[in-house]
């Protein structure tokens, strides 16, 4: 019907504040956030360590400060944050500019947070689109926008699914049209009165629970692209003079960390690009944890507990011959899914490893088979398998030709998941249909935007076509 | 004799448009073919139903006149869709046609400033640059003057009556058609379509066996009208039964037979009220269609045959009805048949109802390519309201597709124009959850009051009912639970300390109301209750839908300048440009519904007309 089409987001709503990643998508050392539109500083306030004085800025200022998660209080990032007040600024909307830190785990929970916040993911070219809407760009470089918007509406859309080749869009596809027929479903139940012939029950939970996990699936899939992109990360994480350097080498295989016997030696963090099951990995090598000594090392310790916040897998080795100490156990509460290694097995003062604990010597490779194993069994899932054992090069294919789908497209699967479960969550709380369709219809405007379908009169058509009604 | 307004048709729209007109102050005439037929109901015996229950109660809340005609003369009522939530629920009522039709005519022959005259429209009288309406032609050759003009023709323009293979003229079975004007309005270069709709057989209630179908009583009656206090009347009851493998074969072997299949009948009839053949050949895997016998009044011995529309020849209908339980002796007092007739293409139309093309003409009703009693008569109150503003030179009232069902009516019809009769869905709307039946006084009244529509009686029982509301609203966000509440009903320990519209949003506390304030059923109706109760229970999601729906709010506000040249937009498909030129969009946010119009063709439009305006 026509309802979905006009929930449809289009270039046209300019009053919805939007915000996108400005800087191309990848590792870098600076990444750029942009927000616009109506209110953008207001929100963008709402996730800064300092809302006051973001939000009281001047147009053309800059605030330094973090991006701050409000429901957890956890900052994602140490920002720069530009201010434009309207009609100023590139876009002559009001809006913030965050200057990051270029790591996609970073922009992708900053842009999180800015969709929580109440930012919507920008259309391609829609920066560019508000400029000129706003009189920011001129009559020369029109033309320009306007190729930019007919790609970034159309064109962009069919590009970006072209990219999406393969088992990938028909996933998608698929999704969409079984939620399609499940509105359907809905609308026809909704439509027409209990005693004409309309299909009888309940909604089936069981469909939309596909749906839902088919949507979850693929947004998994698409992390798992970037993940081949970029790499797992997996930090060694413990005290100092855990051997954490040393079981870094040994697994790359090199001598690029230097090994010392004093405490402390590793200030900051070192990486290796290693491939490990075919799976790309970037192994991280910390400063130990514990309270520092001096400035220098101080930052290498805060930076060792964020690097091990953001990574996807946490290798803890305990000097086996000092045992667990305080710091220990406060880290593996924060970071519970962290492999506990129990190292240092070949000397004679160490002690038996405590239950949980892999034992290794890092210094005669004991053990380090096992725990290879476990690495991988906690790995491999990122990368959207079960077992790192086999490497069908299809699936990695796949999975490599998403790296190219944009942020937004995640985030529009992600909305799609939120909607779902929340309809999910209605129906087994017993919410009448009317108010769930409003959630399985946010659904399928997120699914929309990414294939650039509409579903409004295919819903009618299904509910016509599916089922005899009418008196 | 000259008049203000004319109003052409008395059917559901021109009682509308009608009743409007006068009220408003303008001297207006309705013009119809036959003043007996006045409000009469072609086709089923009752009103409302799902999103029409809606449009009564908001033709009402308007100042319409449906919501009082059918409070007078219903004989059974029901809320729909009890099970299914809020906005989804509507109510329907069964209607004694005759007194239905007899207080549409008294309630005509009593305004004010309004005369009924019985003759046929042929053609329009058009100034003499052929774009301002000045009056009527009529068949016995009379010239009546006019400077605004409301044309509701129903079935009746060029309509067609078909049963098997005997067709003839008619608007229905036994009136006349409209002859002539549809062909003077092609001539004209109005752009007109053929549409069908059917209805089914009538049979005598005494030939029924009642033991072989299933009763279907009423609920305690209860008005449309915001303004009527309760309803007397009787309460009668409906009957179910089922077509069978029997009905169906009779009905495949007669298909050659149809007018449809032989191909009679070009126009295109709904999809969502199929005839039983549409039924039978389109879903070959259903072994039974349900029939709801439905009394046609108080005192006619005749009943409705619902989901039985057919235009197969009469031996074969009395076939199949007679294969069905409780209709085997059944006694036929009219046939089922079809009825192709003119409609206009409402794309030509503006939000106001008014025409693009001959300024001072309206129209409304089932000559838009609408189809029901509810859709023909919203369209002409906002006909009837506009003309009359026209004619006081006041700005037209158009609703919002967020505001009235009666608003995504008219913007679907104006914007996508129609390819088969057109019903309402409450799945049309953006904000379904915003449109219940039971909040559309608040959302019109005002409407009407600030226009002139609503007489005092029913202003005074508004404000004192949106009073009533606050109170209530305030008794429950300021009720805290407390320890006694718990007591009473443990589920609602987890909310503690909170206020009582927190617990009516948990959807494990059905009806925990009345024990957290059990004085509210004392002081309040129980109405006006349960309509705080599920605004309370309700604002979550209302609130989504408001988001989502939102979105497109300023495309909405940003008015098309009129004369907008869409071929001097560079980067507009010529697709694009040619369909919003024959549409005349009015906003951008319905320029972006025209049909073949991208996102992106919208959104070039918006920047041509943000840099032009600016
Ligand atoms: C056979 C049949 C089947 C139907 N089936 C359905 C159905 O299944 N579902 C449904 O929702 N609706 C159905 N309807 C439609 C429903 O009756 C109409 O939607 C509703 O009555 C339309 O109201 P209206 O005011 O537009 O026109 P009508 O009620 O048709 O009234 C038009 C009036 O205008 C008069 N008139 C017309 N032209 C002229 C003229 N030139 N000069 C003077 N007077 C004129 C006519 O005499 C008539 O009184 C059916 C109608 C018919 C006839
Ligand atoms: N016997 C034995 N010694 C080890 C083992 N692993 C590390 N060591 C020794 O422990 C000391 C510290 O090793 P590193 O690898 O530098 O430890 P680290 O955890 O990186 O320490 P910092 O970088 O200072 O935090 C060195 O002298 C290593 O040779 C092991 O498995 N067995
Ligand atoms: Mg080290």
């Amino acid at each position: 019907m026509v309802c979905l089409k006009a929930m449809q987001r289009s270039y046209m709503d300019t009053s919805v504040p939007i915000a996108a990643l400005a800087t191309a998508p990848g590792e870098s050392a600076l990444a750029v956030i942009r927000t616009s539109g109506p209110g953008a500083v207001g929100l963008a306030a709402s996730v800064f360590s300092r809302p006051a004085a973001l939000a009281a800025a001047r147009g053309l200022s800059l605030v330094s400060g973090k991006l701050v998660d409000p429901a957890s209080g956890q900052a994602v990032d140490e920002v720069l944050a530009a201010v434009f007040r309207a009609p100023g600024g590139p876009v002559g909307d009001d809006g913030v500019e965050f200057f990051c830190h270029g790591s996609p785990a970073v922009i992708r929970r900053a842009l999180s947070l800015l969709e929580a916040a109440g930012f919507a993911p920008a259309l391609p070219g829609e920066f560019s689109f508000r400029a000129f809407a706003n009189g920011k760009t001129d009559l020369v470089k029109a033309e320009a926008v306007q190729e930019l918007v007919r790609a970034g509406s159309e064109g962009a859309r069919a590009e970006a699914l072209r990219r999406l080749e393969g088992g990938l869009s028909r996933a998608l596809r698929a999704a969409r049209e079984a939620l399609v027929g499940t509105l359907a479903e809905a609308e026809a139940r909704l439509d027409y009165a209990e005693d004409d012939d309309a299909p009888a029950g309940g909604l089936e939970l069981a469909a939309l629970r596909g749906v839902r996990d088919l949507v979850a699936g693929l947004s998994a899939s698409y992390a798992a692209g970037r993940l081949f992109e970029r790499g797992a990360r997996v930090v060694v994480a413990g005290r100092p003079n855990a051997g954490k350097s040393s079981l870094f080498n040994l697994l790359v295989r090199e001598e690029r960390s230097i090994v010392a016997a004093d405490p402390g030696t590793t200030r900051d963090w070192i990486e290796a690009g290693i491939e490990l099951w075919g799976l790309p990995i970037r192994l991280i090598d910390t400063a130990g944890l514990r309270i520092a000594s001096g400035e220098i090392e101080a930052e290498g310790v805060s930076r060792s507990r964020r690097l091990a916040a953001e990574a996807e897998a946490v290798v803890y080795l305990v000097d086996g011959t000092s045992g667990v100490e305080p710091e220990d156990r406060a880290f593996l509460e924060s970071r519970p899914d962290a492999l506990r290694v129990w190292n240092k097995a070949d000397s004679p003062g160490c002690a038996q490893a405590p239950s949980g604990y892999l034992r290794l010597s890092a210094a005669t490779g004991e053990g380090l088979p096992a725990l290879a194993d476990a690495l991988r069994e906690s790995v491999a899932p990122r990368f959207g398998r079960d077992d790192g054992d086999a490497r069908p090069a299809r699936d990695i294919q796949a999975a490599r030709d998403i790296r190219v789908a944009s942020e937004r497209q995640k985030l529009l699967l992600d909305r799609a998941v939120a909607a779902l479960d929340s309809a999910l969550a209605g129906l087994d709380e017993g919410i009448p249909l009317d108010a769930l369709v409003i959630d399985l219809r946010e659904a399928a405007d997120a699914l929309g935007e990414i294939t650039g379908e509409i579903a409004s009169e295919e819903i009618l058509e299904a509910v016509f076509s599916r089922f005899c009604l009418g008196k | 004799m000259d008049y203000e307004a004319i109003v052409v048709g008395g059917g559901h729209a021109g009682i509308e448009a009608a009743l409007a007109l006068a009220r408003l102050g303008h001297r207006t005439l309705m013009v119809t073919q036959d003043l007996d037929a006045i409000g009469r109901m072609s086709c089923n015996p009752s009103i409302g139903g799902l999103s029409k229950g809606n449009l009564v109660r908001e033709i009402d809340a308007l100042g319409g006149q449906m919501g009082r005609l059918i409070d007078e003369s219903m004989i059974q009522y029901r809320v729909l869709n009890r099970s299914r939530g809020p906005a989804v629920q509507a109510p329907r009522a069964q209607a004694d046609k005759a007194l239905y039709a007899s207080l549409a005519r008294r309630a005509l022959e009593s305004q004010p400033r309004l005369e009924l005259f019985m003759d046929t429209v042929v053609d329009l009288v058009l100034d003499s640059s052929g774009t301002r309406v000045e009056g009527v032609l009529t068949e016995r050759g009379t010239r009546i003057g006019c400077r605004a003009l409301v044309l509701t023709t129903g079935t009746f323009m060029e309509g067609r009556l078909f049963i098997g293979d005997w067709s003839a003229s008619g608007g229905r079975l036994g009136e006349r058609a409209a002859v002539g004007l549809g062909d003077a309005l092609r001539r004209r270069g109005f752009r007109l379509g053929r549409l069908k709709t059917g209805t089914p057989a009538r049979v005598k209630a005494g030939s029924l066996d009642y033991d072989e179908m299933e009763r279907q009583d009423g609920e305690e009656l209860s008005p449309f009208s915001f303004a009527d206090e309760a309803v007397v009347r009787p309460s009668l009851p409906c009957w179910i039964t089922y077509t069978n493998a029997r009905s169906h074969e009779a009905i495949r072997a007669g298909l050659s037979l149809s007018p449809l299949y032989r191909g009679d009948i070009k126009g295109k009839g709904p999809r969502y009220c199929p005839s039983i053949e549409d039924k039978v050949v389109r879903f070959p895997e259903r072994e039974r269609h349900q029939v709801f016998v439905e009394p046609e009044g108080e005192y006619t011995d005749e009943m409705y045959l619902n989901g039985l529309s057919s235009s197969l020849p009469e031996e074969l209908q009395s076939e199949f009805i007679h294969s069905v339980p409780g209709l085997r002796r059944a006694v036929i007092a009219r046939p089922a048949y079809a009825v192709e007739y003119d409609y206009l293409d409402p794309s030509m139309l503006y939000a106001s109802l008014e025409s693009k093309v001959a300024a001072g003409l309206f129209v409304a009703g089932q000559t838009n390519g609408s189809s029901g009693y509810e859709e023909a008569a919203a369209q002409g109150i906002v006909a009837g309201i506009n003309a009359a503003r026209s004619l006081s030179g006041e700005r037209a009232v158009i609703l919002s597709r967020a505001e009235a069902y009666i608003g995504v009516l008219v913007d679907d019809l104006v914007t996508l124009g129609v390819d088969e009769p057109y019903r309402m869905f409450t799945s049309r709307a953006e904000r379904r959850l915003g449109l219940r039946h039971d909040t559309a006084d608040a959302r019109l009244t005002p409407i009407a009051a600030s226009i002139g529509l609503a007489d005092a009686a029913r202003l005074e029982r508004f404000e004192r009912k949106m009073a009533g509301l606050g109170e209530i609203r305030e008794l429950i966000a300021g009720h805290r639970i407390a320890r006694d509440d718990i007591s009473a009903n443990p589920g609602l320990a987890r909310h503690a300390g909170e206020n009582a519209a927190a617990a009516l949003r948990d959807p494990a506390l059905r009806d925990c109301l009345g024990s957290l304030l059990p004085g509210l059923s004392e002081r309040f109706p129980r109405g006006w209750i349960e309509t705080a109760e599920l605004d309370a229970r309700y604002a979550g999601y209302a609130e989504k839908e408001a988001r989502l729906a939102g979105r497109m709010e300023r495309s909405e506000r940003l008015r098309i300048p009129e004369g907008f040249d869409y071929g001097a937009v560079t980067g507009l498909s010529a697709e694009a440009a040619q369909r919003l030129a024959s549409a005349r969009p009015l906003t951008l946010g319905q320029a972006a519904r025209v049909h073949g119009v991208r996102s992106a063709d919208a959104a070039l439009l918006m920047v041509t007309i943000l840099r032009k305006t600016n």
